[in-house]
């Protein structure tokens, strides 16, 4: 019964839209068109070798192996395999090649069953068809917001810095409203759980705050704005803005020439701008405040035309071009230890943080072996000696990555994730693969704890999904009741990391 | 039997001279519809207004709301029939397996349902929601947010619903039994009013293109408008195919895919400016509860203006932009 009456509809569909295919005609015709009994595409027959590619990449006609027919006027013997006609009623402009419709692509029963509750076309193809329209569905910049340096500039302070880590934020006016909230990257731009409390003359809320750039907006009765009082904005992604605030982390202080008429501070970070970030006078010279990113830093101050180190730091080093400049580093400085080794001539610290760059970083001799201080921001890095040319895993450090000789040691900077699995004493290996390491199976080893096995790793904000390896068995983490369904039917657990 | 009455219903619906596009009865849609019923939850507030702050994820809105005591993100979707979790979020909870016995294929699907106690989105409280548990992960992986559920049609059935896109912003008005709103206030001019209708809770207008008929599904969770690539030649005059792309898709299906421009869509009187569309073989949607529907109008539609869906009157609403001083 069904199929006699899928024969019937196709049947019926395809005479109603004959009839109808034969009243409409164009003169320019469509490169593609795919109707409901069948695909036409049309090629000028003049048209140049670079013209025909970009048609054949655009319409992703390479099934149709058109160098062949302009070649030999006639299609290939795999396109007519593949269903494709060249239709000899054609004008002589354009080549006109025809497949037509399948029963199946007409019958209903072929096509998919809808779930109830799912979509009408499946999330995975929506995704996919999103992509394909240049639809960015996620811009990770509106939700953790990174700067290599940054100042505020505001027409009234609205922001102020309580000390530690609290922020006070301020909305004046709006008093007649029933409701205001602070919403911001700070808060996953929660859209109303961040009440602020009315007080005279406005509203305000107390955030902590991580050095570094914050991106919010003001909630007002359901209404988005823009803090009024911070004239430093960011595009939203739509047709709005956000406002932008740096929580401070480094002041710069230039005290030795009090009385000059201008100070800039410049440095690698804003790529030596040189009137960007003026210095403040203050009571005994000259000042600035700012969010600087974790690293290294070189930077000078640029004085009435002349420039100047910095006097209350002695770290200064010359670059490439004979200037010499002031180095700071924001954050903690690792100091990488190798014992032993006092036969070797020389040996360097070589790791992903400097682009395997074999030549750089040369260690320094100390009493028991070598050292090399260096400040990284928090993060998971792969590095190695090279002793004497000969590359050398850290033999103090047990997390590796990869097999000898192709092993790594692996260094955690201010890890915010600890991966435990409890039990499991008698196992051999434990190993933890997922997304944030491409899901290769044999480079994070787990270290034996007392009752199990851990792993301290840096992730970095957002979602990511993992499963334990033990003696070579893939499993879920029995310790994280959140995961999800996979391709194997296996399941992956899942962990958000927010900032 | 059931496919006698989906052939007598198809054959008597179908005009039989002038029209190229066949509609399938609304009868057949009906008798489909009896397979899955789900109670229209019953909101509870104070207000005659509500205002819904929203973000977007791309193009889809993201709506803040509970459910029970977990507080996330959940999408607005016409075009889901009403709510549906994230089976990663909501894997405790004891839920059915619905046997859909008898769909188009004669398979079963493993689709689960669970009763939620209750949802809040801003001030509105429903009590003793269903709600299907799907896995999302994909939306939520394409997103980089967490996605906790859709929020879909049948939440919002007894009010007017008003999505701004430019301020991000959901009103939600209460009405009277005629379909006015509460508060009286209609201070905005309305620029098209366009008759809907619903089907299984599926958003539905008609239209033309043209001068084809169209049926086109509502579809808040569409990024993008797209048509079915098996329309009539005529109607695919008013599109302009600019590029083709084939994907693959759940299950490793191909997906053709071709990009255009849509020109010369009617609906009523409302002449509806060119917009974007994605034109692909909508194997769910164009049989979905057996119903034709030839092509889902989502992002690029429903932000031409200020829009208003009025679940009572049935009526679609584009406002005039107001003028902020």
């Amino acid at each position: 019964m069904r199929r006699q009456l899928t024969i019937w509809l196709s049947m019926l569909l395809g005479f109603v839209y004959q009839a109808e295919a034969q009243k409409t005609d164009k003169t320019v015709p469509p490169v593609y068109a795919c109707y409901a009994e069948e695909t036409v595409v049309h090629i000028p027959k003049k048209v140049s070798t670079t013209e025909l590619d970009s048609l054949v990449s655009l319409f992703s006609l390479q099934e149709l192996r058109l160098t062949y027919l302009f070649t030999n006027g006639q299609l290939h013997d795999s396109t007519k395999q593949a269903g494709w006609k060249l239709d000899q009623t054609a004008t002589k402009q354009y080549y006109k090649i025809v497949k037509p419709s399948t029963a199946q692509e007409n019958d209903f029963s072929a096509w998919f069953p809808t779930k109830p509750g799912e979509p009408l076309i499946p999330w995975e193809d929506r995704m996919l068809i999103s992509e394909l329209a240049g639809i960015h569905g996620f811009d990770p910049t509106y939700f953790y917001p990174t700067a290599r340096y940054g100042i505020n500039k505001f027409k009234k302070a609205s922001v102020k810095h309580l000390g530690g880590n609290a922020y006070l934020f301020t909305l004046q006016g709006y008093e007649h409203a029933h409701e205001v909230a602070i919403s911001g990257s700070f808060n996953g731009w929660s859209k109303g759980q961040h009440a602020m409390k009315r007080v005279a003359g406005g509203w305000e809320f107390i955030q902590t705050l991580a050095p570094g750039k914050h991106l919010y907006k003001f909630i007002v009765d359901g209404m988005w704005i823009a803090d009024p009082q911070n004239d430093l904005r960011e595009k939203d992604g739509y047709k709005s803005f956000n406002s932008v605030f740096f929580a401070y982390n480094k002041d710069f202080i230039f005290n030795a020439l009090p009385n000059a008429n201008k100070v800039f501070l410049i440095g690698s970070f804003n790529d030596w701008r040189e009137q960007e970030l003026p210095l403040e006078k203050t009571k005994e010279g000259w000042k600035i405040s700012m969010y600087l990113a974790e690293g290294t830093h070189a930077y000078r101050f640029k004085v009435d035309k002349k420039y100047y180190l910095d006097p209350e730091n002695r770290v200064s080093l010359t670059d490439g071009e004979g200037f010499e400049n002031s180095y700071t580093s924001i954050g903690d400085t690792m100091l990488f230890k190798l014992a032993g080794f006092a036969d070797a001539a020389e040996v360097f610290l070589v790791g992903s943080f400097n682009g395997w760059n074999e030549h750089e970083l040369r260690m320094k001799k100390s009493r028991d072996g070598w050292v090399m201080p260096y400040v990284l921001a928090p993060g998971v890095y792969e590095y190695k000696y090279r002793i004497d040319g000969r590359w050398v895993a850290d033999p103090a450090n047990p997390t590796v990555a990869g097999e000898a000789p192709y092993d790594n040691s692996v260094l955690v900077v201010k890890p915010n994730h600890l991966f435990k699995l409890e039990g499991f004493s008698d196992a051999k290996n434990v190993l933890v693969s997922g997304s944030f390491n491409n899901w290769n199976e044999s480079s994070l080893k787990l270290q034996k704890t007392t009752n199990g096995w851990e792993l301290p790793y840096y992730l970095a904000p957002g979602k990511h999904t993992y499963k334990f390896i033990v003696d070579g068995v893939w499993q879920k983490d029995p310790g994280n009741k959140l995961w999800e369904q996979n391709e194997f039917d296996t399941g992956n657990s899942v962990i958000w990391i927010t900032p | 039997m059931r496919w006698l009455f989906l052939l007598l219903g198809t054959v008597l619906s179908w005009p039989v001279f002038g029209q190229t596009v066949p509609d399938t009865s609304h009868a057949v849609a009906v008798m489909w519809a009896n397979e899955r019923q789900v109670d229209d939850p019953i909101p509870q507030c104070q207000s005659d207004e509500i205002t819904l702050p929203f973000t977007l994820a791309g193009r889809l809105i993201l709506l803040e709301a509970r459910v029970d005591t977990l507080v996330g993100n959940f999408i607005l979707d016409t075009g889901a029939p009403f709510l549906v979790l994230n089976k990663s979020w909501f894997r405790k909870y004891g839920t059915t397996a619905i046997a859909q016995a008898g769909g188009i294929t004669g398979g079963i699907s493993d689709v689960m349902s669970t009763m939620v106690r209750e949802v809040q989105l801003g001030e509105v409280i429903y009590n003793q929601v269903e709600a299907d548990v799907i896995e999302l992960n994909h939306l939520e992986n394409s997103r980089g947010v967490p996605i906790f559920g859709l929020l879909g049609l049948n939440l919002f059935k007894s009010f007017e619903i008003r999505i701004d896109y430019d301020k991000q912003q959901i009103k939600l008005f209460r009405l009277d039994k005629k379909g006015k709103r509460l508060t009286g206030q209609y201070p905005e001019k309305a620029l098209e009013e366009l008759p809907f209708y619903l089907s299984n809770n599926t958003l539905l207008v008609d239209g033309t293109l043209v001068d084809v008929p169209m049926r086109f599904c509502l579809d808040s969770g569409a990024e993008v408008n797209v048509l079915h690539n098996r329309l009539p030649k005529k109607a695919m005059t008013g599109v302009l195919i600019n590029s083709r792309s084939i994907l693959t898709g759940t299950g490793n299906r191909r997906i053709e895919v071709l990009r255009g421009t849509m020109t010369g869509v009617h609906m009523h009187k409302f002449k509806v400016p060119p917009m974007p569309v994605l034109i692909t073989h909508l194997g769910n949607m164009s049989r979905a509860y057996n119903l034709r529907i030839d092509g889902m109008l989502g992002y690029d539609f429903l932000s031409i203006a200020p829009v208003s869906i009025n679940f009572v009157t049935n009526k679609l609403t584009f406002w005039e932009v107001a003028v902020t001083p």
